[in-house]
């Protein structure tokens, strides 16, 4: 059985339903992130297990324990808020020692414990300062501290970096993920950020209108999304409808195109389906290049917009299906085309991802 | 151009005001300096303050009041929290009762609590303690708006939920959340609110009246009916205490705010 295990859990909350039949097996050591949009369930879920929140049907096992009904103060849950919820009227070393003083161990060992976890959340000299002497980060380390000084089964994680500048997020995120791995301990991370699920998960579960509509590792999660929902929810795509005129060889009609796609379809030919393709996936050419041996997957395209985004260079163009999204990784020698410009893209077969219309 | 007018305005209605407050105070202080025929001295407050019905009648309302402060914090800290944190739809009911006491007189209240605790099974009047129990009771209800109003307001400049639950996680029980928790951040709040019961509860005349106890109200009233310069004394100590007590709850206050509000 897995170190945490969610059965059949549902939420209603009156007339509206929160979570349906939520299935779940987190082994121990695992980093597993809820991700979806607002509204998803996924907080809920995560508020279920920490028992702020009591299930309408189903179970919640946590090492080989029925928690389904235990009181929060029962379950040796760790948590940390978006809002970090760190107590105002005790200073660092305070909050982290607020558990261990309710379990009435001797004050020799909370000292020591509280110095062992501000100095794994690099803390160790502002243990005297108050959460209002600490920044955003700071105080987020703290709560991660006071959250693990109980040694819990299970760390829970309710958009912890939310409310963290980009740089600072950046940090924390690579720090929750370092203590996590020294520590091996059971993570449940919930985030409705795109980047920090792929960038610090084992597995990502992702949710919609309380289900959960794919799970696994990020690198299948967003090269082999199961659902237009999880195509569209992580990372950025095109989307071009059209429909199948060669379910066997591949081929899907789009306007006047027809695209070569990687592998035979499942769809019956004639079937209306979208093909979405990921930006970075997407070749510019200039008019006049090679493109025998492309398949036909070729389109004639004129820049529209050029974005600078740092590592990358985001351009949008027109082409005669659609508007369309292509990322360049960028380089000191990348010439880039001038707005109005002519060009052509390339669409690898395996690059288009075919969805049957909802 | 138009800020200098501004100014001047605020300052003229500035003036206005402490005129209005401290011109008949300052005719109250010095009528209570010259109970001595030609001179200045403090005879009257000496008068009031050896007076052994003064001290006992202050010892009295002192234990009142702080016997109310208790029972105020212990009944409306806990009350408040919960509706806070399960029952805020309840909150707009719950403010309309703490109002009640405005609306309704005290000499209703205390009429109330005559009539009812006279007689068979809430026979409360017979004794001095029964009595003490029933006045004890009304001082609350009077302590009431403010009392509720003060942990209201501390409550809501902190996040309640979170916290709650974040302690909750780290093994707390409810009374832990309640003790350790919410009571230390409610500090300036239960203060002020203890304060203004305070203040309200020394000067306070008519229960302890019509409830007949040896409070300082009803002193105040028997001095003020035999003598000219005490009672003045009485009114500028009063003042005084009422001050002391504001003056604390601004200290305490101050020190509060910096550490909530700031933020790096």
């Amino acid at each position: 059985m897995p170190f945490l295990q969610l059965s059949d859990i549902t939420k209603h909350f009156g007339a509206n339903v929160a979570v349906e039949r939520f299935n779940l097996g987190v082994e121990r050591g695992e980093f597993v992130t809820f991700l979806g949009p607002s509204g998803c369930g996924k907080t809920t879920v995560l508020r279920m297990v920490a028992g702020f929140e009591q299930p309408t049907a189903g179970q919640i096992v946590l090492n080989n324990r029925d928690i389904t009904t235990l009181p929060p103060n029962q379950r040796k849950i760790g948590m940390v808020f978006q809002s970090y919820a760190l107590f105002p009227h005790l200073t660092a070393a305070d909050n982290v020692a607020f558990g261990l003083k309710l379990t009435k161990m001797p004050t020799a060992e909370i000292k020591a414990r509280v110095a062992e976890m501000l100095d794994l959340v690099l803390l160790g000299k502002f243990g005297g300062r108050y959460p209002y002497q600490l920044s955003g980060g700071q105080q987020q380390r703290v709560a991660l501290a006071r959250a693990l000084a109980l040694q819990p089964d299970l760390l829970l994680l309710d958009e912890p970096l939310s409310a963290l500048d980009a740089k600072v997020r950046a940090e924390v995120r690579d720090e929750i993920r370092r203590i996590q791995r020294r520590l091996n301990i059971t993570t449940v991370f919930v985030t409705h950020d795109q980047e920090e699920a792929l960038s610090i998960s084992d597995r990502i579960v992702v949710m919609n209108q309380g289900a959960v509509e794919q799970e696994g590792p990020p690198f299948e999660i967003y090269n082999y999304p199961r659902t237009a929902f999880v195509a569209a929810f992580v990372g950025t795509l095109n989307r071009l409808a059209g429909h199948v005129v060669d379910a066997t060889q591949g081929r899907v009609r789009l306007g006047d195109v027809t695209l070569q796609t990687e592998a035979p379809l499942p769809h019956s030919d004639g079937a209306k389906v979208t093909v979405m393709m990921r930006p970075e996936e997407l070749r510019l050419i200039t008019v006049d290049a090679d493109v025998s041996g492309l398949n036909g997957n070729v389109l004639d395209a004129t820049v529209e917009a050029i974005s600078f985004l740092g590592a990358v260079v985001r351009l949008q163009v027109r082409t005669s299906l659609a508007p369309l999204t292509i990322d360049v990784f960028n380089e000191r020698q990348l010439q880039l085309p001038a707005v109005g410009d002519q060009r052509r893209i390339t669409v690898p077969p395996e690059a288009c991802l075919v969805m049957t219309d909802a | 151009m138009k800020t200098r007018r501004t100014s001047w305005w605020s300052w003229l209605w500035a003036i206005l005001g402490a005129l209005y407050f401290f011109v008949p105070m300052y005719g109250t202080l010095d009528f209570s300096l010259k109970m001595e025929r030609d001179k200045i001295g403090l005879l009257a407050y000496e008068t009031v303050l050896s007076d052994p019905a003064f001290v006992s009648s202050f010892a009295f309302s002192l234990q009142m009041a702080v016997i109310t402060i208790l029972v105020s914090v212990a009944l409306f800290v806990p009350t408040v929290y919960w509706i806070h944190l399960r029952l805020p739809k309840l909150r707009p009911v719950v403010e309309l009762i703490t109002l009640l006491p405005f609306i309704i007189p005290t000499i209703v209240l205390v009429f109330g609590l005559i009539r009812t605790f006279s007689r068979r099974p809430f026979l409360l009047t017979l004794t001095p303690l029964g009595t003490d129990v029933l006045l004890i009771a009304g001082y609350v209800i009077l302590s009431m708006p403010y009392m509720y109003r003060a942990v209201d307001v501390g409550l809501r400049a902190i996040d309640v939920h979170t916290l709650t639950e974040a302690a909750l996680s780290l093994g707390a029980s409810w009374p832990d959340v309640i003790l350790r928790v919410i009571v230390p951040n409610l500090r300036v709040a239960i203060l002020s609110g203890a304060l203004i019961t305070f203040a309200t509860v020394i000067g306070e005349l008519i229960l302890a009246d019509f409830l007949v106890r040896p409070a300082l109200g009803p002193y105040m009233v028997v001095i003020g009916e035999a003598r000219a310069y005490e009672p003045a004394a009485l009114g500028i100590l009063s003042f005084g205490l009422t001050w002391a007590a504001m003056g604390l709850i601004q200290y305490f206050a101050r020190g509060d705010a910096g550490r909530q509000l700031t933020v790096r």
